[in-house]
């Protein structure tokens, strides 16, 4: 495969993780300007893990997935009480707080010779487990869309078993939902520890790819494009979201045309879909509708 | 068979204004309380207390069971549901989903085939039981406002609760509607619940209900059997506005 499409294609799937994430908790209601932040927490933690403490490379993704849910359970702990405008600035409050954060994170160690572990604001260079371990990008793409059609087989399997349309309930009016006896503030926290889970691993392969991570790579901007995906993508299914990142990436990043123009274009199309699609162009209504069509 | 509430004592306050004070009452089992008042003299107020929405002090025991410091939900698990006045339903799902969306607190997550193909014989039974039976995939932007207050009750019918508190329920009814409602929740809702029932129709009241409490300005201005406590001047006088000494 060319490699050029290697690369579009493994941002694509990279990017779907964060957008996911994003996609879940605006199900649940909530608009998170701060799903950088575990993805930027799980791109950390698992390149520490290899690079550093010498884990091997699947055990060094849960870790970083595991922390990612952990850190967004919580955050959301305190943040699920609050609802729409102020959940969004705490999350991205939250977000910027990680980045600066890891501005100052100095823990290096000699690995082989070398420093090696994140240098603040320099980055964390030289998480090289996959090359060192022979794995070829086309490989590497492969295992991105292993995990990521599993994430989504997750989610899909949660709808089946109602999970997903309680999340909707929740999202809609959790006042209705708390007096149908669903414990809104559980099911928040839940779906945060989910979403963080979910871009924790989106960051811990992110990593391994780019071998190379700094703090500016998870600022605000990312975590904008993240709930851009869903809101563009659409919010009725989980497709929605990637989408929004085939949109993004797939169209305006890669066709060289387009590339000078992206942010332009990107910030015209969220305008224009918000205006004619609200809840995006694979929104609740059209999927109600497909799936009465394909009943019949 | 309905579930029994004792109340003792409840007060709520909206800073200077006092919605219930020192409310006391008690429902046995299948008892249909019907409480009529004038706006603002704490109705709604008391639903929104035993629902677990607004805290208040004082106690409520739900089959013998203290459930002030509960939540909402864990309330609702116990047994306990509403109907708003104001039709509240989710808008992007259909109203068989709106249905379904009353059970899953209920459910177990894992259920067999004949378990989930029970449950949606019940909700087509439920949903004729109503007149909505061709509404079943149509969203609820697309009922009609009194289509919309059958949705209530059809909720509540399914949803298992044995304490159930129906607010206003033909609030801006014709009075065909009215009748409708009030046939539809004689049949299908009181019987084998306990029922509070907010209603400014005298002649609802008098159909469903076993007792009356009439509230005004959050206690008890009267009680009783319904023909007794509507033939009191002072609640005549109370709900609309007649003289006590005519």
């Amino acid at each position: 495969m060319d490699p050029f499409l290697i690369s579009v294609l493994s941002n694509i799937g990279l990017f779907s993780f964060l957008a996911l994430s994003a996609w879940l908790l605006l199900i649940g209601g909530e608009i998170s300007f701060g799903q950088q932040a575990y993805f930027a927490i799980g791109a950390y933690s698992s390149g520490i893990a290899t690079a550093v403490w010498g884990w091997p490379f699947p055990l060094a993704l849960i870790w970083g997935s595991v922390l990612g849910a952990g850190v967004g359970a919580l955050v959301a702990w305190p943040a699920a009480r609050l609802s729409g405008v102020h959940y969004a600035i705490a999350t991205l409050a939250f977000a910027e707080l990680i980045r600066a954060g890891l501005n100052i994170l100095r823990y290096q160690r000699e690995v082989e010779g070398y420093l090696t572990g994140p240098d603040g604001a320099n980055g964390f260079r030289d998480i090289r487990w996959v090359y060192e371990a022979g794995i070829e990008p086309g490989a590497y793409l492969a295992l991105i869309a292993v995990l990521l059609f599993s994430t989504i087989g997750a989610i899909g399997m949660a709808s089946r078993l109602n999970l997903m349309s309680q999340l909707r309930m929740i999202g809609e009016d959790p006042i209705l939902a708390g007096m149908q006896g669903l414990r809104v503030l559980r099911w928040k926290i839940g779906a945060a520890a989910a979403s963080g889970g979910i871009a924790g691993l989106g960051g811990g392969l992110y990593a391994h790819l780019a071998t190379y991570v700094e703090p500016a790579q998870f600022s605000v901007m990312t975590g904008v494009h993240a709930v851009a995906y869903g809101l563009i993508g659409g919010l009725g299914t989980v497709i929605g979201p990637l989408l929004g990142v085939l949109i993004d990436i797939g169209l305006l990043e890669s066709l060289r045309a387009l590339a000078a123009y992206r942010m332009i274009v990107f910030g015209g199309l969220v305008a224009l879909i918000l205006i004619l699609r609200p809840r995006g162009i694979l929104d609740e209504n059209l999927v109600q509708k497909v799936r009465l069509w394909v009943r019949r | 068979m309905g579930a029994s509430l004792d109340i003792a004592d409840l007060t709520l306050r909206f800073g200077g204004v006092t919605a219930l004070n020192g409310l006391t009452l008690s429902l046995s089992p299948g008892a249909v309380l019907g409480l009529a008042g004038p706006n603002g003299s704490g109705k709604s107020s008391l639903i929104n207390v035993l629902t677990g929405h607004y805290a208040a002090e004082g106690m409520i025991r739900l089959d013998g069971r203290r459930i002030e410091f509960l939540a909402a939900p864990e309330r609702a698990r116990l047994g306990m549901t509403r109907t708003f006045q104001t039709p509240r339903a989710y808008q992007r799902m259909s109203i068989l989903e709106n249905l379904r969306a009353a059970c899953h607190a209920r459910q177990p997550v894992f259920r067999g085939r004949a378990a989930r193909r029970r449950e949606k014989d019940d909700m087509h039974e439920v949903l004729a039981r109503y007149g909505l039976e061709r509404h079943a995939q149509s969203l609820p932007d697309m009922l009609t406002q009194s289509e919309l207050r059958r949705l209530e009750l059809a909720r509540a019918d399914i949803s298992g609760a044995r304490l159930l508190l129906i607010d206003e329920p033909a609030a801006g009814a014709s009075d065909a509607e009215a009748d409708t409602l009030l046939h539809m929740i004689s049949t299908h809702l009181v019987p084998g619940r306990t029922v509070i029932l907010i209603e400014h129709r005298i002649d609802f009241l008098r159909a469903l209900c076993t007792e009356i409490v009439v509230l005004q300005a959050g206690r008890p201005l009267a009680r009783g059997l319904p023909d007794k406590v509507f033939a009191s001047p002072k609640v005549r006088e109370c709900l609309i506005g007649e003289p006590a000494n005519v």
